[in-house]
C-alpha cells in the first residue's frame, strides 16, 4: 500500500513537472501571434484555441501534483490548533472528503467525456480543433488522478508517513 | 424545501466543511454535488460537469498563469532591490523618506505585477530589514510593508480586476483603467500619513545617513536603473492601450520582458524557468480547482433559483442604492475573515453584479469597489494573507501579533478610501471615460 502510495505520488509530480512546459508553450503561441498578427498582418486561425488547450490541459492536469504538494487551499486554523490525535482524525476526515469529491466529479464528467471522444467533438471554429474531444477526457482523468492521490495521502497519513514538503518556493496570490 | 432554509443549509454544510480543513475547492463541490443529487438526481450531476468544463474555455484566465510566471522571474531577477536603491538614491533623505520611497518602489512593483502575495514578499526582503536597521518605528514599517503591497489589486495589472472581470463580465482593460486612479490615491494618502508621523516625531522614521561622495554619478545610476522597470510596464500597459493585443496577449508579451531583463542582469538560467514554470503549476493548479469548486456551486444556486433569491431580497430592501452596495461590501469583508479571495469573487459577483447594474450603476465602478474591499480582506485579522505573507520572510522576531496589531491605521485608510470611491464614482470612472472617448 505505502510503496503504491509513494508510486502514486511520483507519478502525479512528474505529471506535474510536465504541465511547466505547457505553460512556456502557450507562452510562446501567445507572443508568436501578437509579432505575426502586428509586424507581418498575417493573424492565424488557430493561436487562440491551441493557447487555450495547453492551458486547461495544465490546470487540470496539476490536481494530483497540487494534492501532493498539500497546497490545495484550505482553512488550517481548527488543524493547527488541534493536538496530534485530532489532527490525524482531521487529516483522514478531509482526504476522504476530497476523494469523494473528485470521485463525484470523475462520475459526472465521465459519460461527456466518452461522448466527446468517441464523436471527436471540436470547437465549430474556423480553425474547428477537437478540443471538446482532448479536454473533456483530461477533465475526467484529471479528476481521477484527484481520487487516486488523495487515497495515497491518506495511506500515508494512516502508516504515519507525511507528504514530502513543497520543493520549489512558493508564489502566493 | 423552501429557497430561502435551502441557502442557509449550503452556508451551513460550507461553513463546516471548511472548519473541518476540507479545502476551498472540494468543499463547494461537494455541496454543488450534493445539491443537484438532491434536487435532480443522478442527471444533475451533468449540471455540474458542464459548469465546470465551462472554466477550462476561459481565454482571459490564461492571463494568469503567465502574470504568475512573470512575477516569479521578476522577482528572481533582482530587480525590486535595484528598484529599491534607485529610489533611495533620488528621494532624498528626510525624516520618513524610506517609508515613502518604499510606497514608491510598490507602486512600480504593482505595475509590472499584479500578485499581491509576491509583492508583499519583496518588499518584506527588500525594505523591512532596511526600515529596522534604520531605526524606524517596527509597527510603521510593517504597515507600510502590508498595505503598500496590497496596492497590487488596484494598480494594473491585476489578478483581482481578471477574475473580477471574467466573472462579471465586463471589460478587463476597462478595469485597469478603473484601479489605477484609486490605486495612487491610496498610495498618496500612505505616504501623506508616512510623511506627516515622521514630522510629528522624527525619531519614528529617521533620515537616511548622508552618503560620502558626488552624488553626481550615483544620481545617473540610479536613473539607468528605472529603464528596466519602466520598460517592462510598458510592454504590458503599451501593448493593451495601444490595441495591439489582449490582456491575455500582454501577458505573454510582458512575460517575455522580464525574461529579458533577467537575462540583462545576468540571472537567466534554464534551472529559473523551469523552477519558476513549476512553481507556476503549483500556485495557478491550486486556484483552478478553487475556481472550478465555486463555479459548480454557483452553476447549481442559479439554476434551483437561489440567485433569484438573494437578488430579490437584495432589491427588496427598499434601501438607497448606495446602502445597498455598502451592504454588500459588508458581506464580502465578512465572507473574507473565512474564504480565499477567489472563491469569493467567483460566488459573489455573479450574485452582486446584476443587482447593482439594476440600480443604474456602472459595473466597472463596482469592481473597482471590490478590488478595494479584497485589499481590505488582505489586511484584516484573523487570516488576513498579506500578515501571513509577511510573516513567512519578516526576521523571526516579528510575530503575526505584531503584524495584526501593526496594520489597522492602513485599513482604517483603505476604508477611508474605499468611502470615497463609493461616493465620488469619478476617481474610478475618469481615466476609462477619458480614455475611451
Amino acid at each position: 500500500m505505502q510503496a503504491a502510495s509513494l508510486l502514486i505520488s511520483r507519478l502525479s509530480i512528474a505529471i506535474g513537472y510536465a504541465c511547466a512546459p505547457l505553460y512556456f508553450v502557450s507562452l510562446l503561441v501567445a507572443v508568436r501571434e501578437v509579432i505575426m498578427r502586428y509586424f507581418f498582418n498575417a493573424p492565424s486561425d488557430w493561436a487562440f484555441e491551441v493557447t487555450l488547450t495547453l492551458c486547461a490541459v495544465a490546470w487540470a492536469l496539476s490536481v494530483g501534483y497540487v494534492g501532493q504538494q498539500n497546497r490545495h487551499i484550505a482553512i488550517t486554523f481548527l488543524h493547527d490548533l488541534a493536538g496530534p490525535a485530532l489532527r490525524r482524525v482531521l487529516d483522514v476526515v478531509t482526504l476522504v472528503l476530497t476523494a469523494l469529491a473528485f470521485a463525484a466529479l470523475a462520475y459526472a464528467t465521465f459519460e461527456p467525456a466518452l461522448d466527446a471522444f468517441t464523436r471527436i467533438e471540436r470547437t465549430g471554429s474556423a480553425f474547428n480543433p477537437p478540443m471538446p474531444a482532448i479536454l473533456k477526457p483530461i477533465l475526467c482523468a484529471s479528476a481521477l488522478l484527484g481520487v487516486v492521490q488523495s487515497l495515497a495521502n491518506l495511506v500515508l497519513v494512516l502508516t504515519g508517513q507525511t507528504p514530502p514538503a513543497p520543493e520549489p518556493e512558493d508564489i502566493a496570490l | 424545501m423552501s429557497i430561502a432554509l435551502v441557502t442557509a443549509l449550503i452556508v451551513i454544510a460550507l461553513l463546516a466543511l471548511m472548519v473541518l480543513g476540507t479545502p476551498l475547492g472540494v468543499a463547494t463541490l461537494l455541496v454543488s454535488v450534493a445539491t443537484s443529487l438532491i434536487y435532480f438526481g443522478l442527471p444533475g450531476l451533468f449540471l455540474v460537469s458542464s459548469n465546470v468544463y465551462h472554466v477550462l474555455e476561459n481565454y482571459s484566465l490564461v492571463a494568469v498563469p503567465l502574470f504568475v510566471f512573470m512575477a516569479g522571474i521578476l522577482e528572481r531577477s533582482g530587480i525590486a532591490e535595484s528598484l529599491f536603491d534607485a529610489m533611495a538614491e533620488l528621494g532624498g533623505s528626510f525624516p520618513g523618506s524610506l517609508g515613502i520611497q518604499t510606497c514608491v518602489v510598490a507602486v512600480f512593483l504593482a505595475a509590472m505585477s499584479g500578485i499581491m502575495g509576491g509583492e508583499i514578499v519583496m518588499l518584506g526582503m527588500i525594505a523591512l530589514p532596511q526600515m529596522f536597521r534604520l531605526g524606524y518605528d517596527r509597527k510603521l514599517s510593517i504597515g507600510i510593508i502590508c498595505a503598500s503591497g496590497a496596492l497590487a489589486t488596484l494598480i494594473p495589472p491585476s489578478i483581482v480586476m481578471i477574475v473580477y472581470g471574467v466573472t462579471a463580465n465586463v471589460s478587463i482593460s476597462d478595469l485597469f483603467l478603473g484601479g489605477t486612479g484609486p490605486g495612487l490615491l491610496l498610495a498618496s494618502i500612505y505616504m501623506l500619513y508616512i510623511y506627516s508621523r515622521a514630522r510629528m516625531n522624527p525619531a519614528l522614521a529617521p533620515a537616511l545617513p548622508e552618503k560620502e561622495g558626488p552624488s553626481g554619478p550615483r544620481k545617473r545610476a540610479a536613473i539607468k536603473a528605472l529603464i528596466a522597470p519602466l520598460f517592462v510596464i510598458t510592454s504590458v500597459m503599451g501593448t493593451i492601450y495601444s490595441g495591439i493585443a489582449s490582456v491575455t496577449e500582454a501577458a505573454a508579451i510582458g512575460a517575455c520582458a522580464a525574461l529579458l531583463v533577467a537575462l540583462l542582469r545576468r540571472r537567466l538560467s534554464y534551472g529559473m524557468i523551469r523552477d519558476t514554470f513549476r512553481q507556476t503549476v503549483l500556485t495557478v493548479g491550486s486556484v483552478v480547482w478553487l475556481v472550478l469548486g465555486a463555479v459548480s456551486l454557483v452553476g447549481i444556486y442559479n439554476i434551483i433559483g437561489g440567485s433569484r433569491f438573494l437578488q430579490g431580497v437584495l432589491e427588496g430592501l427598499d434601501w438607497h442604492p448606495l446602502l445597498v452596495v455598502l451592504l454588500m461590501m459588508a458581506i464580502v469583508f465578512v465572507l473574507g475573515t473565512f474564504m480565499e479571495w477567489i472563491a469569493i469573487v467567483f460566488i459573489t459577483v455573479p450574485i452582486f453584479a446584476p443587482v447593482v447594474v439594476g440600480f443604474g450603476y456602472d459595473p466597472i465602478w463596482f469592481g473597482v469597489l471590490f478590488a478595494m474591499n479584497i485589499q481590505i480582506y488582505y489586511l484584516s485579522p484573523p487570516f488576513g494573507p498579506a500578515c501571513f505573507f509577511l510573516k513567512s520572510v519578516a526576521p523571526r522576531e516579528v510575530t503575526l501579533q505584531e503584524i495584526f496589531a501593526s496594520v489597522w491605521p492602513f485599513v482604517l485608510m483603505q476604508i477611508a478610501g474605499l468611502l470615497l470611491v463609493l461616493f465620488f464614482p469619478q476617481i474610478a470612472l475618469f481615466l476609462p471615460e477619458v480614455l475611451a472617448k
